[in-house]
């Protein structure tokens, strides 16, 4: 507002929050899906069975109004973790502290069981690209997203997720493949990981490599949660759009995934051309049903 | 160095797919740095990135500005958005604030002066988009109203009327709010993107444009995002207000607006024309008034 403005305010008793957000106990397990604005009436309304809801914390950080409100009576009601697409890791940057701090406040309010982000970077020289863009496989790109890492983790007093993405292209620099890449950002930077099933399919596709491999050189302990979305065939190459189901190939590698590292929390990512929350909850119980085989087979 | 790569690839990635020749140099920069894949042309490599920034800087504002996209056709709001990327790069991680200057932008732009009433459907737009997300700041109780006009009454100079964080005025000689109603799907304020052009302009043909001024309040009530039609005599009152004039200056201002008004309205809405004081309780009525702020002095 105004520079000139208000040393006393009127109105700021009817500002405070009248009460904190009450929390649903449950803990995150299974399959969930990622909550879109498109369905919150229609989970709110039908009391939706769905184990736990991913949330994008972007969405959320900067604004009040409809959004928060939805979101405290979902969070009433189920537990939640929280994913995020602006700490841009992956890039030389001095990290938003700016950003960060608005993710913290929304961490404390809404208690996630964790928070995640991507192997990617969004912005370089303060612009930003509102898109996940992949980093060179050197060691010091390695370096520099540990060192981001470590400082995120440290700001936030937790340990984060980072996701593995989709990529398009190959820079000349890189001296060490994705896996070996993932592996040492985890080892060095104390992190976890989100492994996201679809993206591992899509660069198998675009980069030539085989993804039973990509998943058994990943460090199985630390995976926290899974991913699955659909794709797009672009013919000479596959796009992670997020607006499509899973595709047959990506359930067949994800029965290979929960075979590898049963009892994963798993969730749906749909985005774009977002469907009736029937198709999201098809999508979800048959993830569950192939989470379960894994289950079953330690068991 | 890595972050020399970095810059360099973003710096190709922001520019139009496809562009002319002048652009060539950045793209060789980038394309240096890239190996092929199996099925990829470092090239094409490329490309790909350029359309996925561009299709997601297009899809963020026609979800912030639908009616504009509608108003101007596909092919039409893709050029400006093109144009409104590279003179406009984002500076914030929040995808919110994309469209900020979109408005003062299509402004500029002397290629849409066929439809003049593009801009301020803009800031219509915008303001709706903002006050989605505005902070929550209920309009004033009775009891609340009653012991501030206490306290506010001795002081007038040093106080000031506060709107709803939401709330934004905006004043047009088109009739923009009857065309932004001609897209809407229904009153819940859920966009509908008519896609079909022989329906707008239908749509169009049906607006009447010897109409008067819009004056609008686009706001939020709790979760209820509204646009009040604002009455000409409580305009100058109103936007007086959003730029923080003190309650003082309201008083004056609000004699000043009476003498004029009442000179100018011919029909009997001049003999209905109130003292001050009602615009007060009509404001505060229409929940405009979330509270009063003290000036520093
Ligand atoms: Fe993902």
């Amino acid at each position: 507002m105004h520079a000139h403005e208000a040393s006393r305010d009127l109105s700021r008793a009817q500002m405070e929050h009248s009460a904190k957000t009450p929390l649903a106990k449950g803990r995150v397990r299974g399959v969930g899906l990622s909550l879109r604005s498109k369905h919150y009436r229609s989970i709110l309304e039908s009391g939706a069975d769905v184990p736990w809801f991913e949330i994008l914390a972007d969405n959320y950080a900067f604004g009040e109004g409809p959004p928060l409100h939805f979101l405290e009576r979902i969070r009433e009601r189920y537990p939640v973790v929280f994913h995020s697409v602006g700490m841009s890791l992956a890039s030389t940057d001095p990290l938003n502290f700016e950003y960060l701090q608005k993710m913290k406040q929304l961490i404390e309010r809404f208690q996630p069981e964790w928070v995640s982000d991507h192997l990617a970077w969004t912005s370089i020289d303060g612009r930003y690209f509102n898109e996940l863009l992949p980093p060179p496989f050197t060691e010091e790109s390695l370096n520099n997203i540990v060192s981001n890492i470590e400082r995120v983790q440290d700001f936030l007093g937790q340990r984060i997720l980072v996701e593995n993405a989709s990529a398009y292209l190959a820079f000349c620099s890189s001296t060490l493949s994705e896996t070996q890449f993932i592996a040492e950002v985890v080892r060095r930077a104390d992190c976890d990981l989100l492994l996201d099933v679809n993206n591992v399919y899509v660069n198998s596709q675009n980069f030539g490599f085989d993804p039973v491999i990509y998943l058994e050189a990943i460090p199985h302990s630390r995976v926290r949660q899974m991913h699955l979305a659909g794709y797009t065939d672009y013919g000479t190459y596959l796009l992670d759009s997020h607006g499509a189901r899973v595709s047959e190939a990506v359930w067949a590698l994800y029965e290979k995934a929960v075979a590898l590292m049963p009892g994963v929390a798993t969730c749906i990512e749909w985005d774009n051309e977002i469907p009736e929350f029937e198709v999201l909850f098809a999508e979800m119980a048959r993830a569950q049903a192939c989470w379960n085989r894994g289950e079953s087979r330690v068991a | 160095m890595l972050h020399d790569l970095l810059a360099q690839m973003g710096e190709a990635f922001a520019k139009t797919p496809h562009a002319s020749s002048t652009q060539n140099r950045v793209d060789e920069i980038a394309l240096q740095k890239l190996l092929p894949l199996p099925r990829l042309s470092a090239e094409e490599s490329l490309r790909v990135y350029q359309r996925n920034l561009e299709g997601s800087l297009l899809k963020a504002l026609r979800e912030i500005f639908p009616v504009c996209a509608a108003l101007v056709g596909e092919d039409c709001f893709r050029t400006i958005a093109r144009q409104y990327g590279e003179a406009h790069p984002s500076l914030h991680p929040d995808l919110g604030r994309r469209g900020d200057a979109f408005p003062s932008f299509v402004q500029m732009l002397d290629f849409l002066s066929s439809v003049p009433y593009l801009p301020d459907m803009a800031r219509l737009e915008l303001a709706w988009h903002q006050a989605f997300t505005a902070a929550n700041l209920p309009p004033l109780t009775e009891e609340a109203a009653k012991n501030l006009a206490t306290i506010v009454a001795q002081y007038p100079a040093f106080w000031r009327f506060i709107l709803p964080p939401s709330a934004k005025c905006i004043i047009s000689p088109y009739p923009i709010l009857q065309i932004w109603r001609a897209h809407q799907r229904d009153e819940s304020g859920e966009i509908h993107l008519e896609r079909d052009q022989h329906k707008i302009e239908s749509d169009l043909q049906s607006i009447h444009f010897d109409e008067k001024p819009d004056r609008l309040l686009v706001w939020r009530r709790e979760l209820a995002l509204r646009i009040d039609r604002v009455e000409p005599q409580f305009w100058p009152l109103l936007t007086a207000i959003e730029s923080g004039k003190s309650i003082a200056e309201l008083l004056e201002l609000g004699s000043e607006t009476k003498n004029t008004l009442q000179e100018e309205m011919e029909d009997a809405e001049a003999s209905d024309f109130e003292p001050l004081l009602n615009w007060f309780r009509e404001f505060f009525a229409r929940g405009w008034l979330a509270g009063c702020s003290e000036i520093a002095r």
